[in-house]
């Protein structure tokens, strides 16, 4: 059953094209973790599945409905958190639970005032005057009261300063598994995510890079330094690299390839190497090994 | 509703347009109109046409300034008097500078007057106080379901006099409340005559105090008027008391003690569109009834016997060039203001022809060109379409203005 | 839910409406204080002598009032909503689209019409102590349109601010400029009288033409 369903998305802004045929799926009870650099079309994403853009064709279905015409009910079982962590800062945290309260049925304040409890702010105190790391627990409190059934949230890392990433992160899985909760994750700072999601998504320039677990991604895609013999070597790895970045003699290799068949292809292709090593890499290096660097 | 409020937005533009585009057009091109004035002359013994800096007879010869003064010796009566110029009688009469200012008189109307907001109260004077100088008195008086005096001072209605008015009125079958009340609400004149009053049938009556005391007339009529609007007079001469405008019945004067209605010679006038001035010296008075582009001047002698006629026709509005240009650029325009009303509306001024269809076709085509380009489907913007092939560049602007995107724009066919 | 919509409209419109309630109950005291003053100096009937002849309005302050309070409550209202684009919570609460940007704009136009009623009931009652109907009914002609010029500049700039195309927002603000002067044409007392019913019209049809640019927000307009 999916939360989920994106079929063949494509979008233009005037005549510039963000992507074309775009399709994915986000599995129930899964944490699905969009990659992408600025400007690849996250927001645009992000945009077409809270129905605040419209698509110049294909369509999205959360809970089975359409993105452009989501009913109040299902609305009301899905979480947004803008990017920024926008929030009506012109209330206080007393105000603006009171105001959310009044359009969720099953709202729970409980978590809201446990985040809230934590956080050194005067009751009076209006939101703007926070700083950005408080208002993300705020807009988090407040996502996490409404008790959704798929939480969206749209760069959520962003302004954050390290702890309150963790804290995020962390609070976020451990409450996304005890509850049985979709969540739908967009982030440009890729450290940490690993300890967040289920599944990876990575978007390029009009494609997708890789869409499958983090697990099965994070194994299978590998990363070899070597070094050539002559460095001079023209080198054409069609089919078996994803990426080459090469100074000179050095080389990173990326791959979803074993270091097997690296290496046969190498003594095929009559390459020498001075030394050939496996690096291990985090979710960010593959992810800049995957979208290169530039 | 949300197609409907793009539409109530699309025409709130074309109508902002059709104000102010118009109204910019106007003050960068607008002529000065021309407006004749015509007098009657008692030595030519013909009409003397001043318009502008040129001065001439019907026949178009031009007088030089001296010459048109002493054409005009009541007019220019001062003047002449100071050069020696002034005869000693003219038309076997002897000219006295008294008799002189005691018969002219200058008055006109202009559809402005009949189009105004009105005050709905006024001040009664004594009519005959014994005192040389008039006094406002400290109330106001309105005439609806009877007649109340208000004391200003208190706000409060002065029960007495009310009561004693109201019956006045009522014993001479007024029939309330009234329609027009038209006065001279001031102290300045020479004596105070009242009001000339219409009740709600329309019948005419003059109502004055005189010693604190009503003084009521009904001023019987031959025929049925449809009166729309009066306006008294303080003249010297004491001839009448004031004139009274009918919707096609003509323009009359009530004269002075004996309430009889003259009917004076003009024919076909509108009081909603036409200017009428008159003019009057010791002979003759000179009656001009003007329209946007013509007039018909009408010389009557002291027993209202017409003496003399001319008219003028002149190019329209829409038949000179900064007119006929607006007439092919703006189907209509809209104005606010109007010469002929002093009331703020929305009047609507078609431009006469249609030359003005042939803009309207390019901004057709031209918001055709501009929905194909944007690949929306023609159909859906066929009342887009209407309003921009009758409102023209108005509505071309206003579309643009609030553009159509209810349909989902096909993808770009360039890739 | 009602409740909690019209608990946030009134977060951000109070002080903005409690100020325009104390500005315009000084302008209304000025206004009648000034007319007791005068009619102590020049007289009671020369005072109505030059209301009634020569069109001298003792309610000129009035004028521009209506506008200025319509134009804060609509930035005070919307401008929360435009920064950073927030009117996506709104639009994204369990509620339809156009029902909670009605409710929103409804609340903000009851509360501002209340406002006005007030002010002009007031000004009736004020006048009502110097003056007899005759005077107050082309009165109240003459301030009507003002009052009504300030919902439309509400309705309007509601519109201006929620559209989320700058360019568009320049040209809805000269649209909303030429039709917002119709209300504030220099004329004499009781010279709106014959547009009157149609200007209460068109500002009854405005009321709603925010969807128009909500609408356009929520298809993504950029």
């Amino acid at each position: 059953m999916y939360a989920i369903e994106c079929k063949n998305l494509t979008h233009y802004y005037g005549k510039k094209m963000v992507y074309e045929n775009l399709s994915f799926n986000v599995e129930e009870g899964k944490i699905l973790g969009l990659l992408g650099k600025n400007g690849t079309g996250k927001s645009t994403t992000i945009n077409i599945l809270n129905g605040f853009l419209q698509p110049c064709a294909g369509e999205c279905l959360i809970y089975g409905e359409n993105t452009q015409l989501l009913t109040p009910e299902t609305k009301r079982r899905i979480g947004f958190l803008i990017e920024g962590h926008v929030q009506y800062t012109f209330m206080n945290i007393h105000q603006i639970e009171k105001f959310y309260s009044g359009f969720y049925e099953g709202w729970n304040s409980a978590p809201y005032w446990e985040l809230m409890s934590k956080l050194k702010v005067t009751p009076k105190q209006k939101i703007s005057s926070m700083s950005c790391g408080q208002r993300s627990q705020v807009a988090l409190g407040l996502i996490l009261a409404q008790n959704p059934d798929l939480l969206i949230l749209d760069d959520f890392s962003m302004g954050l300063d390290p702890g309150y990433r963790r804290l995020f992160i962390d609070y976020m899985r451990e409450y996304a598994k005890a509850e049985h909760k979709t969540v739908f994750v967009t982030s440009h700072i890729i450290q940490d995510m690993e300890r967040l999601i289920d599944d990876v998504m990575i978007m390029d320039y009009n494609r997708i890079l890789a869409q499958q677990p983090i697990d099965q991604f994070m194994n299978t895609f590998r990363q070899f330094n070597i070094s050539l013999a002559d460095h001079n070597a023209v080198i054409d790895f069609d089919g078996m690299a994803v990426n080459i970045e090469r100074v000179k003699d050095k080389i990173e290799f990326y791959t979803y390839s074993t270091e097997e068949e690296v290496k046969g292809f190498f003594k095929m292709k009559g390459i020498a190497y001075n030394s050939f090593e496996e690096v291990k890499m985090s979710l960010e290096d593959a992810f800049i090994g995957l979208t290169r660097k530039y | 509703m949300i197609k409907v409020s793009r539409y109530i937005l699309v025409l709130t533009a074309v109508l902002v347009a059709s104000i102010a585009l118009p109204a910019f057009y106007w003050t960068v091109f607008e002529k000065v109109p021309r407006s004749p004035q015509i007098y009657y002359s008692c030595i030519t013994q013909d009409f003397v046409i001043a318009d502008g800096s040129r001065r001439t007879d019907p026949s178009g010869k031009e007088f030089t300034s001296d010459e048109y003064e002493r054409v005009l010796p009541f007019l220019y009566f001062r003047q002449l008097m100071a050069d020696g110029e002034m005869p000693d009688s003219i038309n076997g009469i002897k000219m006295e500078a008294p008799s002189i200012s005691r018969a002219s008189s200058f008055y006109r109307y202009t559809p402005r007057k009949l189009n105004s907001p009105v005050p709905t109260l006024y001040p009664m004077l004594e009519s005959q106080s014994g005192k040389v100088n008039l006094a406002m008195p400290d109330d106001y008086f309105r005439i609806e379901k009877r007649m109340e005096f208000i004391v200003a001072k208190t706000n409060r209605i002065n029960e007495e006099k009310s009561v004693l008015f109201t019956n006045a009125l009522i014993d001479e079958d007024f029939v309330f409340p009234a329609k027009i009340i038209a006065g001279l609400p001031t102290t300045r004149k020479s004596v105070d005559e009242g009001y000339f009053v219409t009740d709600s049938e329309g019948s005419l009556f003059h109502i004055k105090m005189i010693k604190g005391e009503p003084y009521v007339v009904r001023i019987e009529t031959d025929e049925k008027l449809d009166i729309v609007y009066i306006e008294a007079v303080d003249l010297r001469s004491r001839e009448f008391y004031c004139y009274v405008f009918t919707r096609n019945q003509g323009i009359f004067v009530v004269m002075d003690e004996v309430y009889d209605l003259q009917r004076l010679p003009v024919d076909g006038f509108n009081p909603d569109i036409h200017v009428f001035r008159i003019n009057a010296d010791l002979f003759n008075k000179c009656i001009t009834v003007l329209g946007e582009n013509w007039y018909q001047a009408i010389a009557v002698d002291d027993m209202y016997n017409v003496v003399g006629t001319h008219s003028e026709e002149w190019e329209g509005l829409y038949e000179r060039p900064e007119g006929k240009a607006f007439a092919s650029i703006f189907p209509f325009e809209v104005r606010l203001k109007d010469d002929n009303s002093a009331f703020i509306n929305f009047f609507f001024r078609p431009s006469p022809g249609f030359r003005w269809l042939t803009v309207n076709l390019v901004a057709l085509i031209i918001a055709i060109v501009l929905i194909r380009r944007r690949g929306w489907p023609l159909m859906a913007n066929i009342p887009d379409l209407l309003i921009v092939g009758v409102t023209g560049i108005y509505g071309l602007a206003a579309t643009q203005f609030f553009p159509n995107k209810f349909t989902v724009r096909k993808q770009p066919n360039n890739k | 839910m009602l409740k909690s919509i019209i608990y946030k409209e009134w977060i951000k419109i109070r002080l903005i409406i409690l100020i325009s309630l104390g500005l315009s109950l000084l302008a209304l005291i000025n206004i009648f204080l000034k007319v007791r003053h005068d009619i102590l100096f020049v007289d009671a009937a020369n005072y109505w002598y030059s209301f009634l002849f020569r069109g001298s309005a003792y309610f000129g302050i009035l004028k521009f009032l209506p506008f200025a309070i319509g134009l804060a409550v609509a930035i005070a209202q919307y401008i929360p909503e435009t920064v950073n684009k927030r009117i996506k919570l709104t639009f994204h609460l369990p509620v339809s689209e156009n029902g909670i940007l009605i409710w929103m704009h409804a609340f903000g136009a009851a509360v501002l019409l209340i406002l006005f009623l007030i002010v002009m009931g007031l000004f009736t009652a004020g006048s009502a102590i110097f003056f007899p109907s005759n005077m107050i009914n082309p009165s109240l002609v003459t301030v009507t349109p003002w009052f009504l010029g300030g919902m439309a500049t509400y309705f309007l700039v509601a519109l201006i601010l929620l559209e989320p195309v700058w360019i568009f927002r320049g040209l809805y603000t000269i649209v909303a400029a030429g039709f917002v002067a119709i209300f504030y044409t220099g004329a004499a007392i009781e010279a709106f009288r014959p547009v009157l019913p149609l200007l209460i019209l068109i500002t009854l049809l405005l009321s709603f033409v925010v969807l128009f640019s909500g609408y356009r927000f929520r298809k993504g307009e950029m």
